[in-house]
């Protein structure tokens, strides 16, 4: 069997992309390593309870679902509001040592705050956001530039600065960039485009959370896929990537069967996906990706107000100099992003969430009785810096120091293929997806558009421009 | 087809497309873009639609004669198979 499009990684690129080409009759096979869809944004069991994994924030989120990114996904791949249900978040805030800063989907109540707290800066924060929203995100040739120099030309003030980073790089930063401060320290930058992407996601637009999680709509996209004809192999890990007479020609699973196709599409990532192809190269610069994190889950036996979280999300910094790099330890406790899905509106998810930065290589070193042990005390760690943000976790009830279930780096690695566990795959993107073999594209994370419903819009931008804009139907 | 079923078929095209439950009145001479929320992306959805579903090629060069409702129309209408 010949597909037209073989598709490796059943995540949200992997799955809107394989929806939307077999809608238009592509043949396509979708091969996913793991057993079950949705990638890094999956679901697990905790205490018998479904939790939908990884997942804080359903971003891009407008009343309706008409306009803007969402409304072009959902347009995209004939989806409705409906078929999501999603569930609108209350407020979210930042807190640092000696300011926080409320927002919600209400899109001017952060320049509110700001103005409230900062009014020195209001005005170069009005040109900030002006010149964010003139940024086109689908510009698909931007060099990668420096968003920190972009803020210390509007932000004066270096705790608003920092402030405003603290979300933006935990819902995107895959790191990579670094810029000397004027202290003449190293710190991570991010690239100035995928700034204005997420910040666009985050403060241009809503938060919200599927009522049932993300399970329905994988559920959904598959159906439609094979009710197409198309083809999906869970459990199915790709070994090689097959290159004959210069084109990608077959994906090699690991019992040695042979999937031929006439373009495939990879959300494995680019250094990954440079691997399958052994001696030959994907030809562009291997980075891989070093931001990774751990994950505590709590399954609470009420309300995640009772214990004092009152936000659907909260992005924290222990200092007023917020730093985001990958720790020297395991896990960096100074910063983090708390969320409780049973925060948004009509949401029946009690559990809490805390999410730190966390260092892969130092987790996968360690030997299986270390790696139990350092569970505990990380999950301890996110316990303390909790009480200090005046969340309540008792540290002692539960496996993990207070919580129920704790990822790591190497969780996500194994469970997403993802070199490093990279949260937000490699520093380098190509936003074009093109590789150095012109049947072979990347999609997803190291396509640049992050987040699930970036990541969804990836699959679809590369379906379109490399398959269905040269499709004919036979 | 006739024009009144060519008509119906392009506004159920757009229906599916813009994920609408009801669909607001269309007039046939003012551009689509301008009636409904459809960006340039969307409209090579309804190419592409037209193709699946009633076996029409749009080269590129004649989008723009699909600016309207009515244009839709009468394109089709002068490229369906007999």
């Amino acid at each position: 069997m010949m597909y037209d499009a073989v598709l490796i990684g059943a995540g949200p690129s992997g799955l809107a992309a394989a929806a939307r080409l077999s809608h238009f009759g592509v043949r396509v096979c979708l091969l996913e390593g793991h057993s079950r869809l949705g990638g890094l944004s999956s679901w697990h069991h905790v205490k018998g309870r479904e939790i939908s994994s990884g997942l804080h924030a359903f971003t891009n989120y407008v009343p309706g679902g008409r306009t803007g990114p969402l409304g072009k996904l959902f347009r995209q791949l004939r989806l409705r509001p409906d078929d999501l249900d999603l569930r609108p978040q209350d407020v979210s805030s930042i807190r640092f040592p000696s300011a926080s800063l409320v927002f919600s989907n209400n899109t001017e109540g952060i320049r509110d705050e700001v103005a409230a707290k900062f009014p020195a800066c209001i005005d170069g924060f009005d040109r900030l956001r002006g010149r964010i929203r003139e940024t086109d995100e689908g510009e698909l040739t931007l060099e990668q530039s420096s968003a920190r120099a972009v803020l210390d030309e509007y932000i004066a003030e270096p705790l608003l600065r920092d402030m405003l980073l603290c979300p933006v790089m935990f819902y995107g930063n895959p790191g990579g960039l670094t810029n000397e401060s004027a202290a003449g320290e190293d710190q991570l930058d991010m690239d100035w485009l995928l700034f204005c992407v997420v910040w666009k996601c985050i403060f241009e637009s809503g938060f919200a959370y599927p009522a049932c999680g993300m399970r329905p709509l994988w559920q959904e996209l598959a159906k439609r896929v094979t009710d197409n004809g198309g083809v999906i192999r869970l459990g199915t890990r790709v070994e090689r990537l097959v290159v004959k007479d210069g084109r990608v020609v077959a994906a090699r699973l690991g019992s040695g069967e042979e999937i031929e196709g006439e373009r495939f599409f990879s959300s494995a990532g680019g250094p990954e996906t440079d691997a399958l192809l052994g001696e030959a190269s994907i030809g562009r610069e291997l980075v891989p990706g070093e931001i990774s994190i751990a994950e505590g889950i709590r399954v609470l036996s009420g309300s995640a107000r009772d214990d004092g979280m009152n936000d659907t999300c909260v992005f924290y910094s222990l200092s007023d100099r917020f730093r985001f790099a990958r720790p020297d330890g395991l896990v960096d406790t100074t910063s983090g992003v708390v969320c409780a899905p049973g925060n948004y509106e009509g949401v029946d998810e009690p559990i809490l969430k805390v999410s730190q930065l966390a260092n892969y290589p130092a987790w996968a070193e360690l030997d299986p009785a270390a790696y139990g042990e350092a569970k505990k005390e990380a999950g301890a760690g996110m316990a303390a810096a909790l009480q200090k943000l005046g969340v309540t976790v008792a540290a002692s009830d539960r496996r993990f120091g207070g919580f129920d279930d704790l990822f790591t780096p190497v969780t996500l690695r194994r469970y997403t293929g993802h070199a490093e566990g990279a949260l937000y795959g490699s520093p380098v993107k190509t936003r074009t997806g093109a590789t150095a073999f012109d049947n072979l594209f990347l999609m997803g994370a190291d396509q640049g558009f992050h987040g699930i419903v970036g990541a969804m819009l990836s699959g679809v931008a590369m379906a379109n421009l490399h398959c269905l804009a040269k499709w004919k139907q036979s | 087809m006739t024009d009144p079923e060519i008509k119906q078929a392009v506004l159920d095209i757009i229906q599916d497309i813009a994920g609408l439950d009801d669909m607001p009145e269309i007039k046939g001479d003012v551009a689509l873009r301008d009636q409904i929320e459809l960006d340039s992306m969307d409209f090579l959805d309804i190419v592409m639609e037209l193709r699946k579903r009633h076996k029409i090629e749009v080269p590129e060069a004649d989008y723009p004669k699909l600016a309207t409702l009515d244009s839709t129309v009468q394109y089709i209408k002068e490229h369906q198979k007999a």
